[in-house]
């Protein structure tokens, strides 16, 4: 047979049979002849032929397996023969597939989201050849560096993204030769004005050559160049796809119209296409323009300063080009331009990482910490789903073991029988796959919701890849081999004659491997449900944490007048005609001001002097301050307990005074009355401030962090460049926006509210993570439950049910209902002690692993273990209460009779 | 329990596969012939390879038809009826040498084992 033939062999299967049963018939035919011939009668002669000949189906059979192409008849009949056996079982089918699509779904969706922080290479153009730029040093002493990664370590050495301007711009010029380098700088926050409408949003500086080196085309009008770079070059600005839609409706026309950033007028000279993703992680930036603004927007971070680090470098490697050598140059310019700044840093080094999934990857790296754990949480999940189904179908295949003898009887050989044992969880598998697929396109929104929500404009692309949809079913394949493959090795075991014996007389076998099975997911169930019972007990510590002041009907906003244009003199009196405008609104109750806003996960410290106090050694007096207008403490319903609070009268040229807490006043001065006394800030020793009040202690930036040493200072006595606003209303605070936004705008045309939501929404959202993680884990502990219990009671009722004839001996010998029904349920309860037994140290083991994670409650919290271990201990005496009691109803004449 | 008899029975089977292989090869070196008078002919040389029934042989002629080392058609036979009829190949020839010399090196070898043992 020539190699078309044996191509084409899996589609000639029914010539094949013809030929087949034409030639045996023939081979039987000649012998019967034979044998008449020989003297025997006809019907004789055909029974000794076929006695000759042996079994006719047999040897087709046998020929049929090891035909070319045999796999695809074998693989389509074993898929039919699955789904119809499946589908006789639809409770078994339903829950294996349902547990298995949970727990493939929910991996799905956080490794989608894993996969668009941490894997997915960016969509421009050869992102392999990015690379990152870093630098290296020991004993590093810098004097102003920002970023968006702090300064990490590298073994001895400490490792930093961040760089002066200066240095990034002669490695561009003498590298252009080899390599194209460019640079950016996110800003957070600038003011966008355009057509008559302010609003906050997120820019990113970048140099000229950014777009032509990063790989992005332009959807309409041109990039950003070298040109716009150049010192006083025309103000030009690229936008976004978003930004256009949102704030021109998509119009062409926006391109040459003017977008006014922090009171500077840009040209808007291009709009990136919508599938365009920048290179920050989240990629919140609304707008592009060059380093040339940088004094008009960024007035802190001189470009020509070599002492002030800021801004990342990235490059692209062209094929071909020596990447040492390439470093080694760059190492050299880093080297020469330290030297002629103030910075102090031991062998100075360069290096660079991969850049093909963004900038800032210690940061990315951080961001997807959590989602790891979830994936650790699933694969606890996905092993008790697999214990389960694994423990369901071996109850099912000592069900279907009369099947399988009769099958190996008439032919089928051992790989055959475990070939279609295994397609019967293939399609499992994949069934449960696509149910997980499903459940993830919905499960990954409300993640990506959850997690990321208060971020606006966060862009992760999560859509399905393949790296994804190899996952999954990788995912499929892996647990269907995990949970398939030891009941279908013991379908292989069958012996052909078992099935010629009678059901009575076939013993069921014990299922030794099932109760182990079972143990094994009570114990991984105890691992879930004290993690999650930790988490809860960590979410509901946070939530009825004493804030020590009232966070209800509280509006806050921000507002940045110093970017609409206001400097000096004329803030003060702003902020006071905003507070008179506000408070004059019906349902305002009280208007006051601080720089900060508590909860807000900001915060600003600074070291102290009390005077004839030296601090102790290594005691450094870092305190933590606010800037508060009179009526803060009111307003935030914080009682004072001692003095005064901040008044309208601690202005400008007044006394500078100061409100501390509780903790401040007890730590500084223990035993003391502390209104009067004065201490100064580390900065200006010789301006005494004065204390004039203490207040309660209050939570300050977070939740979990213990009450800080802090002060508040009055806010008249410095310049504010911008402040929150915090309004206390009558009525629900986010339906005074709008008239609080119209009272501005009366004020301030063009000076947009940022930040605008409630004190409990910032409370809430300082949970937000505890809620996920305890909601997440209680969900997938109480999956594990349900599974764990279906998987006893599987068991215990195949007991039963096998021991049917056993039961009916007993009860008809005088046992008692109560002896029938007590043996199974402390069967049920051993396997539970057992699994339990080796749960417990695991547990305690990976509690140790969420530790940070916790708030109030100690890893190894006996209650909660105990509580965890009830809660199972119940649940598997009701899971094995019904096989129990049907044992226990079991009519002796029925069950004898049916022997 | 099925395991180990499994295991024996299948080791049975091999030997009796390779054996049976060979035999036909053999059989059809001397010319074209068809099924049963191939049985008949393996049953003259050998009493215990078609112990488990002549049908065993067609599994193996569509084996090695599918190796490529025979090759089959349509004919009649002696006693005028409807048969099959294989033949060996080129590759099916030289498929025998390379049998008959493993064989006969395998022999040499427990031939000199046994004399040294």
């Amino acid at each position: 047979m020539n190699w078309f033939n044996r191509l084409l062999a899996p589609f000639r299967r029914d010539r094949f049979e013809a030929e087949m049963a034409e030639e045996m018939r023939l081979h039987l035919e000649h012998r019967t002849q034979e044998n008449v011939e020989a003297g025997m009668s006809p019907t004789d002669a055909r029974h000794a032929a076929l006695r000759r000949f042996g079994g006719v189906d047999q040897a087709k059979e046998v020929a049929r397996a090891q035909r070319w192409g045999a796999w695809v008849d074998h693989l389509r009949r074993d898929t039919q023969f699955a789904l119809r056996g499946l589908a006789r079982s639809p409770g078994f089918t339903a829950v294996a597939i349902l547990s298995l699509g949970l727990g493939i779904g929910a991996g799905t969706a956080i490794f989608s989201i894993l996969n668009g922080v941490l894997l997915r290479s960016l969509p421009v153009r050869a992102p392999q050849e990015l690379r990152l730029v870093n630098w290296m040093g020991s004993d590093v002493v810098l004097n102003n560096y920002s970023g968006m990664e702090p300064i990490g370590k590298r073994g001895r050495l400490e490792v930093g993204s961040s760089f002066p301007y200066p240095v990034f711009r002669e490695m561009r010029e003498r590298l252009a030769d080899s390599a194209q380098v460019f640079g950016l700088f996110p800003i957070p926050r600038v003011t966008t004005f355009a057509r008559g409408d302010a609003s906050v949003s997120s820019v990113l500086m970048v140099s000229g050559n950014f777009f032509a080196d990063y790989g992005a085309s332009m959807l309409l009008g041109r990039p950003l160049l070298m040109e716009d770079e150049r010192p006083g070059a025309a103000p030009a600005v690229v936008i976004t796809h978003s930004f256009w839609e949102r704030r021109f409706g998509q119009d062409p026309s926006a391109i040459g119209q003017t977008l006014t950033l922090n009171q500077s007028a840009f040209t808007i000279v291009g709009v990136l296409p919508r599938d365009y993703i920048g290179p920050m992680p989240g990629d919140m930036a609304d707008a592009y323009i060059t380093f040339a603004a940088q004094p008009l927007i960024l007035a802190n971070r001189p470009i020509a300063s070599a002492n002030n680090w800021w801004m990342q470098i990235m490059v692209r490697v062209g094929p071909g080009t020596d990447e040492q050598q390439l470093r080694a140059r760059m190492e050299a310019v880093f080297r020469q331009l330290l030297s002629g700044s103030t910075t102090k840093m031991g062998e100075p080094g360069i290096a660079l990482e991969d850049g093909s999934k963004g900038a800032a990857h210690r940061l990315r790296q951080r961001m997807a910490m959590p989602l790891f754990a979830l994936l650790g949480v699933v694969a606890l999940v996905m092993a008790i789903a697999c214990a389960n189904v694994a423990g369901l179908l071996l109850a099912r295949g000592a069900a279907r073991q009369q099947e399988f003898a009769i099958r190996a009887a008439i032919g089928a050989g051992r790989a055959r029988l475990i070939a279609q044992a295994l397609t019967e969880s293939l399609v499992l598998g994949l069934s449960s796959a696509v149910v997980g697929l499903l459940l993830a396109a919905w499960g990954k929104k409300v993640l990506l919701r959850s997690v990321v929500a208060q971020l606006e404009g966060f862009r992760i692309d999560v859509h399905t890849d393949f790296r994804v949809l190899v996952f999954t079913l990788g995912l499929a394949l892996l647990t269907a081999l995990l949970f398939g493959l030891v009941p279908a090795l013991r379908a292989g075991n069958v012996a052909p004659l078992d099935g010629l014996k009678s059901r009575s007389a076939l013993a069921a076998p014990r299922l030794r491997l099932g109760r182990m099975l079972v143990s094994v997911q009570i114990g991984l169930s105890l691992l879930l449900v004290f993690g999650a019972g930790l988490l809860i007990r960590t979410f509901s510590n946070l939530v009825r944490v004493d804030l020590g002041f009232r966070p209800e009907n509280i509006l806050l906003f921000r507002v940045a007048p110093s970017q609409a244009g206001m400097s000096g003199p004329e803030l003060q009196p702003f902020y006071d005609n905003a507070r008179r405008a506000i408070a004059g609104i019906p349902g305002v109750r009280s208007v006051a001001l601080s720089d900060v806003a508590l909860i807000s996960g900001a915060s600003s410290s600074t070291e102290i002097v009390l005077p004839g106090r030296p601090a102790k050694r290594g005691g450094a007096r870092e305190t933590y301050q606010l800037q508060v207008s009179d009526g803060f403490f009111k307003t935030m319903g914080i009682p004072i307990l001692l003095g005064r609070e901040i008044a309208e009268t601690d202005a400008a040229g007044s006394l500078p005074v100061v409100v501390v807490n509780e903790r401040f006043a007890r730590e500084y001065f223990p035993g003391e009355d502390p209104v009067g006394r004065t201490f100064s800030l580390a900065g200006s020793p010789a301006r005494p401030i004065t204390i004039v009040g203490v207040c309660r202690d209050t939570k300050y930036d977070s939740l979990r962090e213990e009450v800080p040493r802090l002060m508040c200072f009055s806010s008249r006595q410095q310049e504010q460049r911008a402040m929150h606003f915090v309004v206390r209303t009558a009525l629900p605070p986010m339906s005074l926006v709008p008239a609080v936004r119209k009272e501005i705008a009366t004020l301030r045309p063009g000076l947009p509210l940022s930040n605008v939501r409630t004190q409990e929404h910032l409370v809430r959202e300082s949970t937000l993570v505890d809620r996920l993680f305890a909601g997440l884990c209680s969900g997938l502990a109480a999956l594990a439950l349900l599974l764990a219990c279906v998987g006893l009671y599987g068991l215990m009722a195949y007991n039963v049910a096998r021991r049917t004839g056993e039961i009916g001996v007993r009860m008809a010998l005088g046992a008692t209902r109560r002896e029938i029904a007590w043996p199974v349920l402390r069967e049920a309860l051993w396997l539970a002690l057992a699994g339990m037994a080796v749960g417990l140290p695991a547990a305690l083991g990976l509690a140790r692993l969420i530790r940070n994670q916790l708030y109030g409650v100690s890893a190894s919290d006996p209650l909660t273990l105990v509580a965890g271990a009830a809660l199972l201990v119940g649940i598997v005496c009701a899971a094995a209460w019904f096989p129990a009691r049907r044992a226990s109803r079991v009519d002796p004449l029925i069950a004898l009779r049916s022997e | 329990m099925g395991d180990t008899r499994m295991a024996k029975d299948d080791f049975k089977t091999d030997l009796l596969q390779g054996t049976l292989d060979m035999l036909i090869l053999r059989v059809l070196s001397r010319g074209e012939m068809h099924g049963w008078g191939i049985a008949d002919r393996i049953e003259q040389l050998s009493k215990s390879v078609l112990s488990v029934g002549e049908g065993s042989l067609y599994p193996a002629l569509y084996r090695l038809q599918q190796q490529g080392w025979i090759e089959s058609e349509w004919g009649v036979s002696e006693n005028n009826r409807k048969a099959k009829f294989y033949r060996l190949t080129k590759a099916g020839r030289r498929q025998l040498e390379v049998e008959a010399e493993t064989w006969d090196r395998l022999v040499g070898a427990i031939g000199a084992i046994m004399r040294l043992a």
